[in-house]
């Protein structure tokens, strides 16, 4: 089997899980870029969002053995599932945190299998 | 004979700073950062950085009292490795244009400028570096 016939399958699943209303939306926040004033010696920052569909998945405390049970409750974590197709090159590398169901999260892992992007984050 | 107010340091680093402010700098489309920036996460293929060394303080007495500072600009040329060096003089030339003997406020004067190639960037191996110097004074 190629991998486009895989990555074809995997975006079919995720279009059926959007179908199923089982996705919602994640705002993806870039590191910011930052710029330097000469004349005022201020530094700039902006924030660049990038959203996309995904599942979402919540971690609990089962699933991660060795983890500090007071810590999980106090920091929960989820995971953002993205199709990768839908990247469509962006550098995903370059994301700080992502918002969905209006809470933020912190990304602590990238876990990219080359079909879907699993995104950890700890809610800030 | 009238003789430059003192300034402090935060006045000269204005004062040379700010010439990157100018339209004439601007122009050159060249990306230049201070020191201490944090632009790791979008370095470019081509940048500079600036340093600014007051080197020479000193409280001249026998000039009413007046603070000249001298010292040193160093602008660190970054390129990418393996395409010569040709560029690093044409960036040089661009900085000779506004920074090479001039004479800024507080009586700063900028003198002759030279380049230094250092080799590879060891943070960054994709990177070649070279530093471009001119001396300053302010009288």
């Amino acid at each position: 089997m190629t991998s486009s016939l895989v990555h074809t399958g995997v975006a079919m699943a995720f279009d059926i899980l959007q179908g199923m209303g089982l996705t919602q939306q994640f705002d993806f926040i870039l590191n910011t870029d930052r710029t330097y004033d000469w004349d005022t010696g201020d530094v700039g920052e902006t924030d660049t969002t990038i959203s996309f569909q995904g599942v979402l998945e919540e971690i609990n405390i089962e699933q991660e053995t060795g983890t500090d049970a007071s810590d999980m409750l106090e920091n929960p974590r989820v995971k953002a599932i993205i199709d990768k197709t839908e990247l469509n090159g962006v550098d995903y590398s370059r994301f700080d945190s992502f918002i969905t169901d209006a809470i933020s999260y912190s990304i602590v892992e990238f876990v990219d299998n080359q079909y879907s992007l699993e995104i950890t984050g700890v809610q800030e | 004979m009238t003789f430059a107010p003192s300034a402090s340091y935060s006045q000269f680093v204005d004062e040379i700073e700010g010439t990157f402010a100018d339209p004439e700098w601007t122009a050159l489309g060249l990306v230049l950062y201070p020191s201490n920036f944090d632009y790791s996460d979008k370095r470019p293929a081509e940048y500079l950085v600036l340093e600014i060394l007051p080197s020479d303080a000193l409280t001249d007495s026998q000039w009413g009292g007046g603070t000249r500072i001298g010292g040193l600009l160093i602008i660190q040329i970054y390129i990418p490795v393996n395409t010569g060096s040709r560029r690093v003089y044409a960036i040089a030339d661009n900085l000779d244009d506004v920074l090479q003997k001039k004479v800024l406020g507080y009586n700063i004067q900028t003198g002759g400028s030279s380049i230094q190639l250092k080799g590879n960037d060891p943070d960054n191996p994709a990177l070649f570096r070279a530093d471009y110097t001119v001396r300053f004074n302010s009288y």
